[in-house]
């Protein structure tokens, strides 16, 4: 059985006449990466504060590990948490600033604070203080800060925003090994889709506060495979033509006249030709598939200015 | 508690904030211990250890100011870093961060009381003539230290307050101020052209009790007082903090 490592149920947050978030149903499973997708301003990383605790919620429920209510600031600290810019006190070193939060978290031992600057390359930077970090080294002390803990669940927003090519993909491993090795749970928001994509195993698509879909990575890459849609009178005879003229089962038939054929890709004329020949009745063909990013196009209606 | 309480101090004797202010404060109070020696070696018979130490009852208001130092040293501008959201996020209840920093600038303001204190007193002592009135005069400065601790803690609470619930440091400590200082100025206006019962409140004031101390010389209920009144608006600022930083949205 799959444990539920976060539950919200109608998580709404009002400010003033805004609705920043309404109603949000969210649900991450153990061992999921889990991609928040969204335009600026969604309500991405509302959601996360509320969750994290940041912003008290206007109405709805949180439940993390099972835990509701009171209980929540206690399974709070199985988390690892980055959300927006990470921030540090700025005439403390990294060294000193992580020591600063292990202190106070009680979390044991002193070797946990340089196996966490190892762990993103920060190892080395000795008596430079935070605010002469660059952008991409604050991101890492950032995500040293949240892998501090060990945390089960890391809750990430907009991470990889400031780090460089070679950050990024150093950042994508260090995830995928955590979610591999240690089954740390993962809720990742970004705008940034090509790189969400190379990440999640789920997705919750979010748009102007409301959650619009949530959708796993297989069922996703199902729904945006690389296709020819066909639309015919009668479908199952357009197949068995397909069937005998082009020796081909690789297609589904859709409710509505759709049938789906997922070769002969770049011969639509062929395809065409062909039922035309065997008598079918063609209403229209076309070529179709998507990625993420065409997906959440589609499904918050175009391309939009926040 | 504990672990929060060692953070707190493990940040704070890192900041070089509090080690200038230190050596301003202590350079101030070099340059009056000089001034007072530069006289008395000038000739002059009635600066001794007594005049000298008989001055601080008359300074205390300064302690209750520096506590608007003390607060800001302590709470390290959580809200222009934002790194309250390091804390709250991880499960850090509000109330233990409210009370862990309110500790920890209390305990500062402690210590660089002492110090203050301290090295004004020693200063005195050696530099300059005693004259067998140095037990009377420390015991006026015990007295009165008696008298204003408890209102220096109310002070403390009235700047934490406002450095927790006001977002912009410079002007949490305007309001740390205004509250401080400048209320019991427009009590006195209200006292005058309103009502005399302003003027009563004004009384009970931490600026305006610590002014009065040293009037009250060994008038111990006098002290009781101070300690009520101290206590007081110790809690009453710490509750309406600690209400109002509950809910506050942390960025």
């Amino acid at each position: 059985m799959t444990e539920t490592v976060l539950h919200t149920k109608g998580l709404t947050k009002r400010y003033g006449s805004h609705t920043a978030v309404d109603r949000a149903e969210l649900t991450v499973e153990k061992g999921q990466i889990y991609g928040l997708v969204g335009r600026n301003g969604a309500g991405k990383t509302t959601i996360i504060r509320m969750v994290t605790g940041q912003t008290i919620p206007t109405a709805g429920e949180i439940s993390l590990f099972g835990a509701a209510g009171k209980e929540l600031m206690k399974v709070r600290a199985r988390t690892g948490v980055m959300v927006e810019t990470p921030s540090f006190y700025p005439y403390l070193t990294a060294r000193q600033n992580l020591e600063y939060y292990r202190i106070q978290r009680g979390i044991p031992g002193k070797g946990t604070v340089d196996q966490a600057l190892e762990e993103v390359d920060l190892a080395d930077t000795g008596k430079k203080t935070f605010k002469n970090f660059s952008l991409g080294m604050k991101q890492r002390l950032g995500l040293a800060l949240a892998l501090m803990n060990r945390p089960d669940f890391l809750l990430l927003d907009e991470p990889i925003n400031g780090l460089d090519p070679e950050g990024i993909v150093e950042f994508r491993n260090l995830l995928l090994k955590l979610n591999r090795e240690r089954q740390t749970t993962i809720l990742i928001s970004s705008h940034i889709l090509p790189e969400l994509a190379n990440l999640a195993t789920c997705y919750g698509f979010i748009d102007n506060g409301v959650m619009l879909e949530q959708i796993t990575a297989r069922a996703l890459e199902e729904k945006c495979r690389a296709c020819i849609e066909i639309q015919v009178e009668d479908p199952s005879a357009a197949a068995l033509i397909l069937e005998r003229q082009l020796s081909t089962r690789d297609y589904e038939v859709l409710p509505g006249g759709v049938l789906r054929l997922y070769s002969f890709l770049d011969q639509p004329q062929t395809v065409a030709r062909t039922l035309v020949e065997g008598g079918a009745s063609l209403r229209s063909i076309e070529s179709r598939g998507a990625n993420l990013e065409d997906y959440f196009l589609s499904m918050i209606g175009g391309v939009r200015h926040a | 508690m504990r672990n929060y309480l060692a953070a707190e101090c493990y940040k704070v004797v890192r900041r070089k904030y509090l080690y200038i202010a230190l050596f301003v404060v202590l350079a101030l109070e070099g340059l009056m211990v000089w001034g007072c020696w530069f006289t008395s070696s000038n000739g002059n018979p009635n600066m001794d250890f007594y005049a000298a130490v008989t001055t601080i009852p008359l300074m205390l208001s300064v302690g209750l100011y520096a506590t608007i130092l003390t607060g800001d040293l302590a709470f390290s501008e959580q809200y222009k870093h934002n790194t309250l959201k390091n804390e709250v996020a991880y499960g850090l209840p509000r109330a233990r961060i409210y009370l862990g920093k309110l500790l920890v600038a209390t305990l500062v303001a402690l210590l660089a009381a002492v110090i203050m204190v301290g090295v004004y007193i020693a200063g005195c002592w050696i530099l300059l003539p005693h004259t067998g009135m140095e037990q009377a005069g420390l015991d006026l400065v015990w007295f009165a230290l008696a008298g204003a601790f408890p209102l220096w803690l109310g002070g403390q609470a009235v700047a934490m307050a406002s450095y927790f619930l006001v977002r912009n440091t410079t002007v949490a400590a305007f309001v740390s101020v205004g509250l401080l200082g400048v209320l019991p100025a427009v009590f006195q206006a209200c006292g005058l052209l309103i009502h005399p019962m302003f003027e009563m409140i004004r009384q009970f004031m931490p600026a305006v009790m610590l002014e009065m101390l040293p009037n009250y010389a060994f008038q111990w209920d006098y002290i009781g007082r101070c300690w009520v009144v101290g206590l007081a608006v110790l809690a009453g600022a710490t509750l309406v903090g600690l209400v109002a930083f509950r809910n506050k949205e942390i960025r």
